[in-house]
Parts: C-alpha cells; structure tokens; sequence
C-alpha cells in the first residue's frame, strides 16, 4: 500500500546550516497492516508521518502510494489517506455534522454519500447525542470520537496518526485501539506514532524505532526485542536509543 | 481550481464567522452605531460653534488718541448691530483671554486728521486662533472700509472730481467654489477615508481569525490534510475575508448616508442647500465608491492575509498588523485633508488613490480616465498582495511551522549567546533609537545644535544600540563585522564615497527644483556650522559632524540592521532596505534621497569587504566633505568647476556628475576583483 524510499528531510537549522530532521528512511506498510513507530521526542516521527501524509514535499527520496508514484500530485492523492494528529484539531464554531458535511464535501464525496456515512459513522462512535452541538462544547473524548469520524469519512485505505492518544483518558484509547486493530482487518494500512509503548507492542504488526532523523531499526515486535536483547519492546528501546548514539536529538518542526 | 471546493471553503469560513460575536460585532455592530452617532455629533457641534460666531456680536475695545473722539466713532461700529463697543481695563490680556474679541486703536485726534483732510491710522489688534476675533476683525474692517470709502467720494466731490477718475480698478470678488465644493471639501477629507479605514478594519479581524487563528486552534493542518490544494485553500480564505470585507464597507456606507440624510432634516436650514443636492442624488458618488472600493477590498484582504500568514497565533498576527493598520490609515487621512488633489503621480499609489478619487467626485466629478488608472493601479496591487499571500501559503516553514518564539526578555541570561542578529532585533533597535532621537535628540538639537548632536550620536544611536547587543549576548564583533581591513578596502571606500558624494550632489539642484527646502530648515542647517573660526572650534565641529556619526550609525546601519538582513534576504534586497532606512533615520524629506543614495555604496563596501570600518571612513569622509563645502573651505575655483550653475539653477552639474563616476567606477573595479567571494 505505502513504499518510502530514501526519504529526507532538511530544515535550516538556528544558525543557518541544514538540520536533517529525517534522512534515509525507508520503510512499507502492506494493506491491513499496523506499522508503529516510536522514538524520543525531536526523531523526526512527526516529521516522517507527515510526509508519508503528503503534507510536506520530501527534499530526498520518494513515496509510492498503491504503487503510484506521488511526486508530480500529491493533493489529489491526499484523498486515499486519512491523517489525525495532536493538531489537526476541530472547528469549535461548528457542530460535529457540519464538520463531516464540510470535511466530505473538500474529499468529493455527494451530499448522499455524505448524509449515509454520517448515520454509518455516528452509529459506529456513538455521535448521535452531539452531532449538533458545537464542537466548543464537547468533553475531549466525544471530541476524539468526531475527529476518528472525520478522518475515516471517505473510506480511505491508508490512515496516517500522529500520537492519536495524546491527552486521551484509559477508556478512550482502549477504544481508539479497538478501531485501529478493526481497521488493520477491514485491510487498511495504518502508520501510527506513539509514545506508549506498550501499547505499540500490542498494536502493531511491526515497528520502526526512529531516533535523530534515522530508523535505527526496523521489524515485528520480537524481533526488535532479540536484536537489542531485551525482555521487551520499551527496554528494547532504551537501550537502542541509549546505546548507539548519545543524548536526544535537537528539536525540529 | 476546483470551484465546489471554493465555495465549500467560502461557505465555512461565512459560517465560522457568522458565529463570531466579535468579529460580527465589529463588521457590523461598530459602523452601525458608534461610528455615525461620533459624525453627527461632531458635525453638529461644529456646525453650532460657527452659527455661533456668525450670529453673536462682537466684542471691541475702543482706544482713541482723544476722549472726545469716542462718541463719534461709535456710531461707526455699531452701525450694523453686530458689534458692541464695551471697555476694558486691560484690553490686551482680555483679549488674549478671549473676554473680548478685538481692540481698535485710532493713532490721531479726529480733528487733525479725519475731520482735517488727513488719512487716520487705525490699528486692529485681534487673536489668529480664536474664531471669534477673525469674525470681529472682518466686520470691523469691512465697517472701516465703508466709512473710509464715503469720506473718499465725499472730499473727491467737493473738489469737482469724478471719483471714478481715482478708482481706475475696482475689485470684486466672487466665490466660484459654492456651496457643493464647500461642503464636498469638508466631507470630502472625512468620508473616503473613513471608508478606507472602516473597511480595513473589517478585513482584520477576519483575516488574522482565518489564518493565525485557524494556526493557533490547529485546524490549520487538519485542512492541508485533505485533497485541497493550497491555492485552494487560500483562495478560500482570501475570498472569504474579502467578502467580509465589502460588507462591512457597505454596511458602513449606508450607515454614512442614512446619518447624513437624518442630520440634513434637522438643520436642512442652516446648511447649504445646494449640498443637499449631492446627497439627493448620490448615485455618481456611490458608483464611484462601488468601483473603487471593490479592489480596494481585494488589495486590504490579500495584504492582511500575506501578514498574518507570518504569525504563529492570534495574538502575533494583531501585532503583525497594528502597523499595517496604521500604513493604510495615516495615508488615507492625510490624502483627505483639503489641498491634496488627484495627479498622475497619486494615481499610482494604493489607500492614497482610492481616497483622492472619491474625494473628487465630491469636489464636483472625476474624469471616466482618472477613475480607470485609479482602478487598474489598485487592482494591479490587489493582485500583487494575492500573489505574496499564495506564494507564502505554498511554503511549509509558513504552514506548518511550530517552532516557538524567542522570549522578550530584560535578563540577560535568558538569552543564549548568539553570533548572528535577525532583521527583527535590527529594526526593534532602529525603533528605539528612532524613538529617542524623536522626542530627545530633536529637543536636545534644537536647543544646542553641536553638543545636542554629539549627544544624540553617542548617547541615543551607538549606546541603545550596543546595550542590546550586550543584553541579547552577541558576539560583537561577528553582528558588527569588526575586523580588519586591508588598505585597498580604504582605498575603494575613499573612491566611492567621494564618488558618490559628487553624483548626489551633482543632482541637488534639480531637487531644490522639485522639492525646495524650505528658508527656516536651510537656517537650522547652517546654524550647525556657525563657528567663532578658531582651530578648537574647526575641531570640535569635524568631531560632532564628521566623525561621530561615522562611527555611531555605522554601527547600526552597516553594522546591526546590514549583517542582520543579509540573514534573511538577498544581499541587494538587505542593502537596499537598510539604505531605506538610513534616509529615514535622518528625518527629513529633504534629506532622504541623498542620504539614503549613500547608504548604498556604504552597504555594498561593508558586504564586499566583510569590515565595518571602510564604511566608516568613507562615511567621516563624505561628511567632512559636505562640511568643508557648507563652510566654504573649498576654493572657488573648484567650487565653481564643480557646481559651474550655482545653487539656484536647477540642473546637472556635469563637471561634479563627470568626476564623480570617474571615481565610483575604479572603487567598483577594486572591490569586485580584491573581494569578490571574501564576503560573508
């Protein structure tokens, strides 16, 4: 479903000189697969998932989408992703109907196909008692629900979610990675970052560590854990991160 | 362009809006009533104080060289009614209390002068600020002069002339203006700017709420996510904040006219009536507004979403845009003020055109031309500010940046040391001292020319300037460009900047043509080189003159604000902006142009030669020139071989125009082979 070839990143750095946020990283997601990534803050994960989102243009490398090359048009592409992020928030002004009216409408979808996947959609996370109500006035989990609404709207076969369990409480992200583990059967393929890392063990099928710009290294779960020869992945982890390079990397947008 | 998503973007951008109580507020709330209710009540004050004046009488002391005079020349005065002959202890001081309005001094007995065929002197003391007194002095004079012309008639005829043999000419005047170009000039400075203004003003709110805000929120990459394109996206956003736009001129021009119409029936009576007449059929004037404001709107929106575009949040955007406010206002309102009229020139200058293209057809009609150049020039800026804010949209530093801002900060050790300073420390540097050469340095200069100077160049330029260096932790010497020179850099400054002294002025008499320096500058101007001749005295000079702001603005032009702009832009854009803002500095529109030409040759050396003190020698040098020229230490022979026309013809100096580009042209040479790529 997704190739990443090579990918590379640069931004001008404080004084100047080219800071490489992501640089080599080549990774791919099969269709109904859960790829997870993790690493210390400032890795490039946001940076990477964002160019796998086709947000940002990459200054190396390419991405393959189905395998469509996706270098010349990448916004019509846009439409076979769905991408949620810790910023890609909601309007509060509207209500979570508009939202998805207005959302469907930017995707192409008919008014029809829109008015039956917003019944399907508020069926499935329980949108029914809020779907009018403007989005200022929702607690963060109906919130959290609109947003995973919105973002698998128009069906798309390759969902992009950067820390999608941030400021989540335990019951919500149980039910976030309920649908995320649905979404993997229905044959989706979804790239994730997180920073809980047990969760990412149960979650995905396999994981990229990522840690100054690089994937250092790459594959199932146990795997990870035997080459670092560690008892599990959050060990496994520390100790790649802690022992091949030192220190955190510098922060980068 | 896909035009469903266009308008699936206008139509939720309205909608967000529409549920903003304070940008709708400020849309329609604000023009709708506080605005008129400010203009009726102002123009009614107004228009009550003049009725005042016009229909009150007059207060006049009466001063005669003989008592026996006053009851003679009373009768004059109070011929009409409007004036009232009263007494005054101290008639100077009432007057200037505004107790009375006028003091009349006869200077002779009537019987040695009036009464015996001689002329009377009579002198009128009045009070130029005070409404009152220019209404007591022109009834009094008017009153003088009847009396004058009939004691005229009566000695001609008494004699057995025709007094018309004695009135070769006889005057009178007619005010073709009337009563519409009256009225239209006073509207006319309010209203085109005004709308300029309230239309402003209702860009801003939308335009920072969809683009910083929408950042600020995160909704902004919630957008990029989808398919849309980023001309899309901010095509949307543009015509959104544009709409909003032209309804809130709209709704403030009606808001303007109903006030205007509700004013006229109540004192329909007093006013001209022609005036009523243009707003009996206002259709010229609102077509007029219809066709300029359209653009106008388009040009306001797409400049304020090209700034906010830089901020990361709300409150950075209002920032951003606090001094674009201020650009579009202070244009607009100067342009509206009586005297200021539509040429070729104003045509090409966006805010300004608009208000002196609506501000004439209020004075009685514009030319179908003058409104299309004024149409196609505001659009042609229009389109420009589009292209900026679409351009800025594609780039993802802009988009999606998240890197925070630096603190401001007084303490010194929140700030990491750095070696490099941003074009905003260098211009938040030129603010302040800006600032305090505006309210300090001005007073200090004025009030002692040398010492004020020398004090303004050490203590308000290079002092400021150095303390925030210390504070912000830089590396002085990388931020100034302080290192060593090798002698063909001196050489190539010496070159150039007597070179580029000699052009400038070779090309001052043609601006003393276009822009004559006004007496009272040019003696403030001189006053700096009155000296008492002696060697101290030469010194001193040379030292305030030449050599400390070669030093002190240096430092911050070539030093601060120069190294600081190259970092962000092209170095001929650097050195242009900052040679902008060296002809600023010196605060004077007669100065600009020179000034600011020499700021380039000082840039392009301090860039070549990576140093800082070329530039200041040059800049000591060309001072001292123009100071060895003021004083008149040149012989003159050269002089004159130099400037053969003399200051008051205006034209080229060849022979200056000549010598002078024979010496930029070896400095030029000398800098692009010795230093071409040493540059920083």
């Amino acid at each position: 479903m997704l190739e990443a070839i090579r990918l590379g990143k640069v931004f001008r750095g404080r004084r100047g000189s080219p800071l490489w946020a992501v640089r080599g990283v080549t990774l791919s997601v099969r269709k109904g697969e859960v790829y997870g990534l993790i690493g210390p803050n400032g890795a490039g994960k946001t940076t990477l998932l964002r160019m796998i989102a086709l947000m940002m243009r990459p200054d190396e490398g390419e991405i393959r989408l189905a395998g469509q090359a996706t270098g010349d048009a990448p916004d019509a592409l846009r439409r076979k992703i769905g991408f949620a992020s810790g910023n890609t928030r909601l309007y509060g002004r509207l209500t979570p109907r508009e939202i998805l009216s207005f959302f469907g409408r930017l995707y192409g979808m008919s008014r029809r196909l829109i008015e039956r996947r917003t019944v399907e959609l508020s069926g499935i996370f329980g949108l029914d008692a809020f779907l009018d109500a403007r989005c200022e006035t929702l607690s963060t989990g109906q919130l959290q629900r609109v947003s995973i609404a919105r973002v698998v709207l128009h069906d798309p076969p390759l969902l992009v979610l950067d820390e999608p369990a941030n400021g989540l409480d335990v019951l919500t992200s149980e039910a976030l990675f309920q649908f995320i583990r649905h979404a993997g059967e229905r044959g989706v393929a979804v790239v994730l970052s997180m920073h809980q890392v047990s969760a990412i063990e149960t979650l995905c099928h396999r994981v990229g560590l990522m840690h100054q710009g690089r994937l250092v290294a790459q594959g199932e779960p146990e795997a990870i854990c035997r080459q670092a020869d560690a008892p599990d992945l959050r060990s496994a982890f520390i100790r790649l991160v802690s022992g091949s390079v030192d220190g955190t990397g510098e922060s980068v947008p | 362009m896909n035009w469903r998503v266009l308008i699936t973007l206008l139509g939720k951008e309205l909608l967000e809006t529409a549920r903003d109580r304070r940008t709708l507020f400020m849309m329609i709330g604000l023009p709708v009533l506080l605005y008129p209710s400010v203009l009726l009540i102002g123009t009614q004050v107004a228009v009550l104080r003049q009725e005042r004046v016009e229909k009150g009488v007059s207060r006049v002391h009466l001063e005669t060289a003989s008592l026996l005079d006053v009851p003679l020349i009373r009768p004059w005065l109070e011929a009409t009614g409007k004036i009232m002959v009263v007494y005054s202890t101290d008639p100077r001081r009432d007057l200037r209390e505004g107790k009375i309005d006028l003091i009349a001094t006869t200077k002779a007995p009537l019987s040695e002068s009036f009464f015996a065929g001689k002329s009377l002197p009579v002198e009128l003391l009045y009070d130029v600020t005070e409404q009152r007194s220019l209404e007591a002095l022109d009834r009094v004079d008017k009153l003088l002069k009847d009396v004058a012309e009939r004691e005229q008639r009566r000695r001609l005829e008494n004699r057995g002339i025709d007094p018309a043999e004695f009135m070769p000419l006889k005057v009178t005047r007619v005010d073709l203006a009337g009563n519409v170009k009256v009225a239209g000039a006073i509207l006319g400075a309010l209203l085109p700017a005004l709308l300029i203004i309230i239309t402003a003003l209702g860009a801003f709110y939308p335009a920072v709420d969809l683009t910083a805000g929408e950042k600020e929120r995160g909704t902004l990459e919630t957008l990029l996510s989808t398919p849309v394109t980023r001309s899309e996206l901010v095509t949307g956003k543009f015509l959104a904040v544009f709409c909003l736009a032209l309804v809130t001129a709209v709704v403030n021009l009606l808001a303007q006219l109903g006030t205007m119409y509700v004013f006229f029936g109540q004192i329909s009576d007093t006013l001209p009536g022609a005036f009523a007449s243009l707003l009996r059929n206002p259709l010229p004037l609102l077509t007029v507004i219809g066709v300029i404001m359209v653009p106008m709107a388009l040009f306001l929106s797409s400049l304020m979403i090209a700034v906010c575009l830089f901020a990361r949040g709300f409150r950075e955007a209002q920032t951003y845009l606090t001094p674009v406010m201020l650009l579009i206002a202070a244009p607009a309102l100067i342009a509206g003020m009586p005297g200021i009229r539509l040429t070729p020139f104003w045509t090409f200058v966006p805010v300004v055109n608009a208000v002196l293209v609506v501000k004439e057809v209020m004075l009685g009609g514009v030319s179908a031309q003058a409104l299309f150049s004024v149409f196609v020039s505001i659009l042609a800026a229009a389109l420009f500010a589009i292209a900026c804010a679409a351009w800025l949209f594609q780039r993802e530093e802009v988009t999606l940046a998240d890197e925070p801002v630096l603190p401001l900060s007084l303490r010194r050790k929140d700030y990491p040391p750095r070696d490099f300073l941003t074009p905003s420390h260098g211009l938040a540097i030129f603010g302040v001292v800006m600032a305090l050469i505006f309210y300090l340095g001005s007073v200090l200069q004025a009030r002692w020319p040398l010492p004020g100077l020398f004090v303004t160049e050490w203590l308000l330029v290079l002092f400021p300037a150095l303390a925030v260096l210390w504070l912000v932790r830089a590396d002085f010497r990388a931020v100034l460009g302080a290192k060593r020179a090798s002698p063909a850099a001196f050489l190539a400054g010496v070159l150039l900047g007597t070179g580029t002294f000699l052009v400038t002025a070779a090309f001052g008499a043609v601006q003393e043509r276009f822009l004559p320096m006004p007496e009272a500058f040019r003696e403030a101007y001189q006053r700096f080189f009155d000296t008492d001749g002696s060697v101290l005295s030469g010194a001193w000079l040379f030292l305030v003159v030449a050599v400390s702001p070669a030093v002190c603005e240096e430092v911050l032009f070539r030093g601060i604000l120069l190294r600081g702009f190259t970092r962000r832009f092209r170095p001929w854009i650097a050195a242009l902006a900052v040679s902008v803002l060296f002809g600023l500095f010196h605060l004077s529109i007669f100065r600009f142009l020179p000034t600011a030409l020499l700021g380039i040759p000082l840039a392009y050396l301090a860039l070549r030669t990576g140093s800082l003190f070329p530039s200041m020698l040059t800049h000591a040098l060309v001072n001292s020139l123009a100071l060895a020229l003021s004083m008149g230490l040149v012989p003159a022979p050269v002089t004159y071989w130099l400037f053969p026309a003399g200051p008051d013809v205006a034209r080229v100096s060849e022979g200056a125009l000549f010598l002078g580009i024979g010496l930029v042209l070896p400095g030029v040479v000398i800098l692009e082979r010795r230093f071409r790529g040493t540059s920083p």
